[in-house]
């Protein structure tokens, strides 16, 4: 409970140091509805707009446009701007939000340009594009408000915030919008939800403090998430999920491109009392690229990897080739390193290196008669240690399709894994024959366990119907998945029939639903199992 | 009893709700790709079964170069026709004797509402053109790599949506490609990656190092295509071998084989009340004597 509140403690701190460098919103736009359309990121107030900007220049007007993705604003309608006591009247004003110039336009006169100090102004052309003031649908707003606190390139805030097409948004006193387009701002340490609801808090155009309402694990869960980032070249995030229950977790992960040619990342996470981390880092030469990777996680055990991958060269009809080479090694502090710990002498096996080679063949999509199609890849590894040992892994996939008609497609797919770990004189050792069967989660005894002697096969088919007409968002797809393993018993493992039908379509233009029905079969020793699924998208 | 009138219910509901979108209107062919079968009597027979009016001054075009072609449309001949929506006839065979895949591109009936003209004629002193925010039917269609696994769900994750990577689930049109169409208003304005439903399994450039978000504009017209290619994901591995680590390899002195692999979900099998026999202690992780 200490250690949660103080990581609690610890990531409120770090949340609260971009505030002291808050952006500042550089306008006020009031009126009696304002609508925020995400879409097209842009605001409308109708019934009296008054937009105020941070130097005290104040335009009203019957209605007012903003245009967030270019930082401009159209008061039409008895427009007025005032500044320093000074007043000019038009039929339209266009102001940019964090540039000095103002456009006026009259009816009879034309457009005249002038400055937010409304020195005299010059005629001027029409542009076209500055008075723009699109005919929207305050319908479809996603939020609905009379106040918002706009700052450039980075949020708006409105207060209250209600949100009309969005199925279980609740009123709240006050919503931040973040539209800073940092690719940074996606990326995130929480774990996966089943529901989750961000709630900004503070935000600026490199920084985004939120909090997060959760459904994870069949229970609620609050989590507290900081984002940093600086363009497409960097960001940081750090992440706190369920501090105050025993299933909490926590991680960070930071990113930065150096040049052209490298990039460096490191993350780390904490959860269950496992913690571990790696540091990447990536490099481009050409299409060619390598890697350097180190892996820390708690219990001393700890991994390196450097490889170097070719770009995929062309053969002969289409084909393309990919080769990696691997060198790393595993440790263990203190010795014992797994597997070898099994073997007598287990304690002097510390740090085992390795080395490997991996090649991937991937034929071009070959369109064959009557409108199919199909692709076929094949990946095949070895990895050699320097304990008299080597695995082996060899895919196969295959995927086809053909279309039915204009709104039906057919599609199948084949993967077949095969995967093998040789101790070359011990392979017994390592694989014995156990002295009492496997006992499996659910209790019962599992005899094909006296079969694994290091070899394991996957192998997956599905075959998929899909209705999906070319000018509609509405679809529909039947799936039937087979999956034949090796070990798998009994609900461990993947089930071995799956039956899933998928609906996807869109009741309001911006609300759509996904809605799935799923069947297992064989799996947990029952006949079958029925599954839900359902999502809201955007 | 119940519990199926439930059932019963939701989906009754789920049908109304779907009903609209199921009404969505298909639109005017404008583009169709396809082997030609024949080109006689003014009409070009496509081996689909499509067959299309050519305008009395219909033009033959290079498929790649769009410049005129001595190549003659004919049998075995693969074309794209573009067609006038308003006469339906085709005015350009775009021709090639390289395979292109059956293909077919629809004007929205919003198009058919629009007058050719514009209702309001611009002042010859107002330059640019407004952004009047109408529904443009924009088609997202990427190319994903070969090493995408065979049952992938692709995604396209965009700025305006506060970069969820599940943001939009673009349907699967073909082994390599996947589609999904959406009403934008003109003047939206995104940039977006492509997923495959998580920020760990993201697009990246050809050199395999992490690649700017596409940027996207919606034009003031009827439609709009945009493609992408994503060359390789973040988590695709398959070049590496992997390091075995601990507990991943599972071998009878592994005491716990069946878990902790992702390879297999947790057990939402268990029935309510948990299975009728208690779990076993695991075997000891010891070799045997």
């Amino acid at each position: 409970m200490r250690r949660a509140l103080a990581a609690a403690l610890v990531c409120t701190a770090c949340a609260a140091v971009p505030q002291a460098a808050r952006a500042r919103a550089s306008a006020t736009l009031e009126g009696g509805t304002i609508s925020f359309f995400a879409d097209t990121l842009s605001v409308v107030a109708r019934d009296r707009a008054s937009l105020r900007l941070i130097d005290g220049t104040h335009v009203s007007g019957d209605a007012a446009y903003v245009d967030l993705k270019n930082d401009r604003a159209v008061l039409a309608g008895h427009a007025r701007i005032e500044h320093g006591g000074t007043t000019v009247s038009a039929d339209a004003i266009a102001v940019d939000l964090d540039a000095n110039r103002v456009d006026l336009l009259d009816v009879g006169t034309g457009v005249s340009r002038t400055t937010r100090t409304l020195g005299s102004p010059v005629h001027a052309e029409i542009d076209a594009k500055r008075f723009a003031f699109p005919d929207v649908d305050d319908r479809y707003a996603f939020i609905r408000s009379r106040h918002a606190a706009i700052t450039p390139r980075a949020n708006v805030r409105f207060s209250p915030a209600a949100f009309p097409t969005s199925v279980g948004g609740v009123p709240v006193p006050s919503y931040l919008y973040t539209f800073a387009t940092a690719a940074g701002f996606g990326q995130t340490t929480l774990p996966g939800a089943t529901f989750d609801q961000p709630y900004g808090l503070i935000g600026t155009p490199t920084s985004l403090t939120s909090a997060h309402a959760r459904w994870e694990n069949n229970d609620g869960a609050l989590a507290l998430q900081e984002q940093l980032a600086s363009g497409d070249t960097a960001y940081a995030t750090g992440a706190i999920d369920a501090p105050f229950r025993g299933t909490g977790s926590s991680g960070f992960n930071a990113y930065q491109r150096l040049g052209t040619r490298y990039t460096f990342l490191v993350d780390g996470n904490a959860a269950f009392g496992s913690r571990e981390g790696d540091a990447t880092l990536g490099a481009a030469f050409g299409t060619a690229g390598g890697r350097l990777t180190y892996h820390l996680q708690n219990g001393g055990y700890s991994s390196f990897d450097a490889s170097l991958r070719t770009p995929d060269l062309e053969l002969v009809g289409g084909n393309t080739l990919r080769l990696t080479a691997d060198v790393g090694y595993d440790a263990q502090r203190g010795g014992d390193l797994y597997p070898y710990v099994v073997l007598p002498g287990g304690r002097a096996y510390g740090t085992v290196w390795r080395h490997g080679l991996d090649a991937f063949l991937a034929t071009p999509i070959v369109h064959g008669p009557l409108g199919t199609s199909i692709g076929v890849t094949l990946d095949g590894s070895r990895t050699w240690y320097a304990f008299p040992r080597h695995a082996d892994a060899v895919t196969a996939s295959a995927n086809a399709s053909k279309k039915l008609t204009r709104n039906f497609s057919l599609f199948a797919g084949y993967q077949n894994t095969w995967s093998s770990q040789v101790y070359p004189g011990d392979q017994s050792l390592f694989f014995p024959i156990p002295s009492a069967p496997l006992l499996t989660p659910d209790g019962m005894p599992y005899y094909g366990w006296y079969a694994y002697t290091g070899a394991a096969v996957a192998r997956y088919m599905n075959l998929d119907l899909q209705y999906a007409p070319p000018t509609s968002s509405t679809s529909l797809r039947l799936s039937a998945r087979h999956t034949d393993d090796f070990y798998q018993f009994d609900g461990l493992g993947r089930p071995v029939w799956e039956l899933r039908l998928d609906a996807q379509f869109r009741p309001f233009p911006n609300v759509g639903i996904a809605l799935g029905r799923s069947y297992d079969f064989g799996w947990g020793g029952r006949r079958w199992l029925p599954g839900w699924s359902f999502a809201i998208t955007p | 009893m119940m519990r199926r009138l439930s059932v019963v219910l939701t989906s009754v509901a789920v049908l109304i709700l779907a009903l609209p979108s199921l009404a969505q209107p298909q639109g005017t062919l404008i583009r169709f790709t396809g082997q030609l079968l024949d080109v006689r009597n003014g009409y070009a027979y496509f081996s689909s079964g499509d067959a299309f009016k050519l305008s009395p001054s219909y033009k033959v075009a290079d498929y790649d170069t769009g410049a005129s072609t001595t190549l003659q449309p004919a049998a075995k001949i693969f074309a794209r026709a573009v067609l006038d929506p308003a006469t339906k006839e085709v005015v350009e065979l775009d021709i090639t004797t390289r395979r292109l895949p059956s293909d077919s591109a629809y004007s929205t009936d919003v198009q058919q509402a629009i007058a050719t003209k514009p209702a309001i004629v611009l002042a010859p002193e107002i330059k640019g053109i407004p952004v009047t925010g109408k529904e443009v039917a924009v088609e997202f269609i990427v190319t994903v790599p070969p090493s995408t696994p065979v049952n992938a769900d692709v995604y396209i994750s965009t700025d305006a949506g506060g970069w969820n990577p599940q943001e939009i689930k673009l349907d699967r049109v073909e082994g390599d490609r996947y589609r999904a169409v959406r009403r934008l208003a003109s003047g939206t304005r995104f940039v977006f990656r492509v997923t495959r439903g998580s920020w760990n399994s993201v697009e990246v450039g050809q050199d395999g190092l992490e690649v700017a978000p596409h940027a996207f504009f919606v034009r003031e017209s009827d439609a709009q295509s945009c493609p992408a290619t994503v060359y390789a994901w973040s988590d695709n591995r398959s070049g590496a071998p992997q390091a075995a680590q601990p507990g991943a390899v599972p071998t009878p002195f592994n005491p716990n084989p069946f878990g902790g692999n992702p390879l297999y979900p947790p057990s939402r099998a268990t029935p309510p009340g948990g299975f009728p026999t208690p779990h076993p202690a695991p075997p000891p992780n010891r070799p045997p004597p």
